[in-house]
């Protein structure tokens, strides 16, 4: 049985009297690389702050490496790497000053070279100050900071955000780098889900601060399906199947979204609704994320798209 | 996480010190703004208001007033004249201004301007304190007072023709002079004791009370005439001698006057002909002795008066008292509480009083012999001014009904002991004595309006905090703390306490968020509803 | 070594406001010391007296030499104060670094004391050795006439203590997630307070007793909110 590194219990949290994060309850086990989906809102930082004793829950619990996050103790926050949203770090020290700050909390741990081969590969000079790099090369600092000193627990929050293509896949590159070593856990949140599905092995989708999905990517993948039904005359006024999660009509097509529907449900479903045929449509993870988490009665937000 | 635990303890109460302080400190601001701005008003109102036109008075009231109101002046055989000022000015008496003169059986004996008059009155001896350039204990007070250009000294400087040799520092703390030449070096101390060299000689002169300097007329150095709690002396900076003018045995001094004692231009000399009169230093103890200290010749007597407010001078025949008396009851004990003085005052103002001026001559042995004597009666006021329970402005009074029922509390403890007592004789520091000022000025003085709005912030604290209690003690201290500070009680909890509520999903009802359970049903906040097609599979 | 380290980041981060600090507080009193009137030259302070009159009390009521070097030592501790207080827990709400440098191995406690060891040293190694620097030149023989007593020397302290004073209360302040119009002012409201009770005293001993009183409960109130703060 995996040792469990990362556990919420009903964590709760409100912001004045909204809720941010609603009663979460997660375990994620050791060596699982776990990537962090949601909406604009949806409760991701709340969640990592929470999990990293910046912010007090509400109600519930969280516990990292065996210790409450709300008392982390030196010792273990030593074995945790933080990436901040946005990379904030101290415009005024240079990439070799921060090298310098960071290794005196890990004087053990810290792989000097590691850091030094990853300064290099992402070509950048250690002299110059954090205030003179852009947002890319500060993620990648920031990457190299967090690394380094090679934590059993990395916990990333928005890593790439802002970040161009070509710099992202060497960020995550890195990451695998980190990943391949035996036992580290990785949790991270992305608005990217291309970035989610290169190196996740699980997924958590959180939506309006509840935890909607907590599983592997392959049953996340398999479980969220399009299908289209092509009808002759009619498309039927009930729709009633399984896992029904959208349902739109186009003339003579019924589109509908399921989650957890098998394919011999939807056959029988389609013959006995009288479709001509149906089509599973090919979805890519994001198509998946924005299906899964869409609202029933979802707005346009232009208004020439009524039309 | 223990430190925690432990800090609450002290930073709880040091929050809640520091936001009310700054909130009453605000409110005052706001409180003295309303204040001067009706005072502002009300002054520029009065200026611009016309002159009422006097009641018209009877001849024997006007008779009355007359005499009530002149001052009473004694010749040097006894003989008593009635000043009056034909135009009532306020302020000091301008010597130019026109003056009627009496005798005591109301015969006009001359009228014209004060400064031409044809009789030679007596002068009297003058209190050290009101003499323009005395330096008090509250001026050197302030000059200890800590600005950000440093606090002051007394420097005193010794020079000969055009260049100065040396500066004498006085030291409050140590009670003497230091002496400096112009190279920065000490060159000696001053102390009780005279001039000494060095430091372990030196004797403190005695707490400081007041002084006055002087150049004499023949030097351009200063003399310094010093006065402690118990002694007087005559320091001579250039001549280096300190003389003991005075010393009390027993009981503090309580007052001085002086008559012709500086040797310097100053308005006895100017008025009183120095051939006619002796220097005099006239001392009341704390016990109600009177000591006289005269010259030319050197002469000292002790008078037993146990009279307050009567005054000396000495000529070069005799020494003459003058004491202003009445049969009205005796002020209240200082250290009583202010409604006895109001009642005083309100009996005194209702009834009719005789007064007298007498005129006693110093006999050898210290005994008075009495010249002469004035009674008149001093009529009752024709409307007694009763005393309001409250009796500043109205604005003040409206305005203070904001500031917390703490402060008639303090007051009632504190003001009447505090304030009449030792204050007056200004043994406190000054801190407390300004803070009790401020409060006096703004007390609500248990204005109905002030309980009624404490009792309507209660009640709003209540309903406000009901739903947010975490525990009965804090609920309740929070009550009596809005009830005793008023609204800046109810601003502060507001301040510290502006948790959000949500409606409990138990009860219905609302709810704090500071506890994980709801206070009325004990609910806990549900977890939300697993939504079926949810894909919540454990690794 | 981590507290070394964080010492050495903070420290970093006060310092061009200690430099400052410094080498305006040495300019001006350099400018002082040079118009000061020296030993011989004391006597402008008294005005001619003339034989045969009362002296009025302002005639020999003076300001201690170098006097005019305590506005700005005070002026100049209040404004390090407030300088290091805004740097150290303002700057980081607007630049977003506080999740990084709370997620050091080290304790929050150890965060804080860091923070406030910085500003002291940045106090003691600027203003503080001037001003001992200003006493010790002044009370050297021949250079004033009468020379500064150690009072002056107390005062001057006490603006020193001022500046720490207004550094805490910038400091709580900063920490504050209040509303700039609600509470979150109170802070720096408490030390203004204070820095005005301070002027209508003359008893030094109550004057660093109340500045005392205030500076722990500041401080009690900077290490609690700083350990219940949520960032």
């Amino acid at each position: 049985m995996s040792e469990i590194v990362l556990e919420t219990e009903g964590l709760t949290k409100y912001y004045g009297d909204s809720l941010a994060v609603d009663h979460l309850d997660l375990e994620i086990p050791r060596g699982c690389i776990c990537g962090f989906v949601g909406r604009n809102g949806a409760g991701k930082t709340t969640a990592i702050k929470l999990m990293l004793g910046l912010l007090e829950p509400t109600a519930g619990s969280s516990r990292l490496l065996g210790c409450d996050s709300s008392a982390l103790t030196p010792a273990i926050r030593q074995r945790i790497g933080y990436v901040t949203e946005g990379h904030r770090l101290f415009r005024w020290m240079s990439i070799a000053g921060l090298e310098k700050f960071q290794r005196a909390f890990f004087p053990k741990q810290w792989d000097d070279k590691f850091f030094t081969d990853m300064i290099e590969y992402f070509d950048l000079p250690k002299k110059k100050k954090i205030k003179h790099l852009s947002n890319g090369q500060r993620a990648q600092v920031s990457l190299a900071l967090a690394l380094a000193p090679n934590p059993e627990l990395l916990i990333m929050d928005d890593p790439t955000l802002g970040l161009d293509a070509a710099i992202r896949r060497q960020f995550l590159e890195g990451m695998i780098g980190l990943i391949m070593r035996e036992g580290r856990t990785v949790l991270f949140s992305s608005h990217i889900l291309g970035d989610v599905e290169r190196v996740s092995e699980r997924i958590v989708v959180i939506d309006k601060g509840i935890l909607r999905a907590y599983c592997s990517l392959e049953q996340f993948q398999e479980a969220v399906k399009k299908v289209i039904f092509t009808f002759a005359d009619s498309v039927p006024n009930e729709v009633n199947i399984d896992g029904l999660l959208h349902c739109k009509r186009i003339e003579k097509q019924l589109e509908l979204t399921l989650v957890g529907t098998d394919d011999e449900q939807i056959a029988e479903w389609a013959k006995s609704a009288g479709a001509e045929n149906h089509t599973i449509v090919k979805m890519s993870l994001e198509d998946q994320f924005i299906e899964f988490t869409a609202p029933a009665n979802q707005k346009r937000l232009f208004k020439w798209e009524e039309r | 996480m223990k430190l925690k635990i432990k800090l609450q303890y002290i930073a709880t109460p040091a929050k809640i010190f520091m936001a009310v302080l700054v909130i009453l400190c605000l409110l005052s601001i706001l409180q003295g703004i309303c204040i001067e701005i009706e005072r502002t008003y009300a002054r520029a109102k009065r200026l611009t208001a016309k002159e009422k036109p006097e009641a018209e008075l009877s001849q024997e009231e006007r008779r009355q007033d007359r005499i009530r109101s002149s001052s009473k002046e004694f010749l040097a055989d006894g003989t008593i004249h009635l000043i009056s000022r034909l135009e009532r000015t306020s302020g000091q008496r301008n010597q130019s201004e026109k003056v009627q003169i009496y005798d005591v059986n109301d015969k006009l004996l001359w009228e014209g301007p004060r400064d031409k008059k044809p009789y030679e009155y007596l002068f009297w001896d003058r209190q050290f304190q009101v003499s323009r350039d005395a330096f008090t204990q509250q001026d050197l007070k302030r000059t200890q007072m800590i600005t950000p250009g440093f606090s002051r000294y007394i420097e005193i400087p010794v020079s000969s023709d055009s260049k100065i040799e040396q500066i004498w520092r006085y030291h409050p703390a140590a009670q003497y002079f230091k002496g400096y030449d112009m190279r920065g070096e000490t060159i000696g101390y001053v102390g009780s004791n005279g001039f000494t060299e060095s430091k372990s000689e030196v004797k403190p002169l005695g707490e400081f009370r007041q002084f006055t300097a002087w150049c004499p007329v023949d030097s351009y150095n200063p003399i310094l005439l010093l006065q402690t709690q118990k002694s007087i002396y005559q320091i001579n900076f250039e001549k280096q001698e300190v003389e003991l003018i005075f010393e009390s045995t027993d009981s503090d001094i309580r007052r001085v006057n002086l008559f012709a004692w500086i040797d310097a231009k100053s308005d006895d000399k100017e008025y009183a002909d120095p051939n006619k009169y002796r220097p005099l230093l006239h001392c009341e103890t704390r016990d109600g002795k009177h000591h006289l200290i005269l010259r030319e010749p050197k002469q000292q007597l002790s008078l037993n008066l146990r009279r307050p407010s009567v005054s000396v001078v000495a000529t070069k025949q005799d020494i003459f008292v003058r004491n202003i008396g009445s049969d009205m009851p005796p002020l209240p004990d200082i250290n009583s509480s202010q409604q006895l003085v109001d009642k005083w005052v309100q009996e005194v103002q209702k009834k009719s009083w005789n007064m007298w001026t007498e005129l006693y001559k110093v006999k050898n042995n210290g005994e008075l012999e009495l010249v002469n004597s004035y009674k008149y009666v001093r009529p009752p006021l024709s409307e007694p001014v009763a005393k309001a329970r409250d009796p500043r402005p109205v604005v003040q009074r409206y305005v203070c009904q904001f500031s917390p029922p703490l402060y008639d509390l303090i007051i009632r403890y504190f003001g009447e002991r505090f304030w009449s007592g030792s204050y007056l004789y200004q043994n406190r520091g000054d801190f407390f004595y300004d803070l009790l000022k401020v409060i006096l000025e703004i007390r609500p003085y248990d204005g109905i309006i002030n309980r009624i709005l404490s009792v309507i912030m209660m009640g709003f604290v209540f309903w406000h905090g009901w739903s947010r209690r975490t525990s009965w003690a804090r609920f309740i201290f929070w009550l009596i703390f809005t009830g005793l500070f008023n609204i800046a009680g109810l601003l502060t909890y507001l301040a510290l306490n502006h948790t959000a509520v949500i409606k409990c999903p138990v009860c219905g009802k609302l709810r704090g968020l500071t506890q994980v359970d709801c206070v009325r049903c004990q609910g806990q906040l549900p977890a939300p509803e697993r939504g079926k097609l949810d894909l919540i599979f454990s690794a | 070594m981590r507290f070394s380290s964080l010492l050495h980041k903070e420290f970093r981060e006060c310092l061009p406001w200690m430099l400052l600090a410094a080498i305006l507080f040495v300019a001006v009193t350099s400018v002082l010391f040079q118009t000061e009137t020296y030993s011989e030259n004391n006597s402008y302070r008294f005005s001619r007296l003339s034989p045969g009159t009362v002296i009025s009390s302002y005639k020999i009521t003076f300001y201690p030499a170098m006097s005019e070097t305590g506005p700005w030592l005070f002026f100049l501790s209040i404004g390090l104060g407030l300088a290091l207080g805004v740097r150290q827990f303002w700057i980081p709400n607007f630049t977003g670094t506080w999740p990084f440098l709370l997620h050091r191995s080290v304790s929050r406690n150890t965060i804080l004391a860091a923070k406030l060891t910085a500003a002291s040293i940045a106090f003691a190694c600027s203003i503080v050795p001037i001003w001992v620097g200003i006493y010790w030149y002044a009370t050297r023989p021949e250079v004033f006439a009468v020379p500064p007593t150690f009072r002056f020397f107390i005062e001057g302290w006490i603006f020193i203590t001022l500046g720490l004073v207004t550094y805490l209360g910038a400091g709580l302040s900063g920490l504050s997630t209040a509303k700039w119009y609600t509470t979150k002012i109170f802070g720096l409201a408490f030390a203004s307070l204070i820095i005005i009770t301070t002027f209508s005293q003359r008893s030094l001993v109550w004057v660093l007793t109340l500045i005392a009183v205030s500076a722990a409960i500041l401080l009690s109130r900077i290490f609690d909110t700083f350990l219940r703060r949520e960032f």
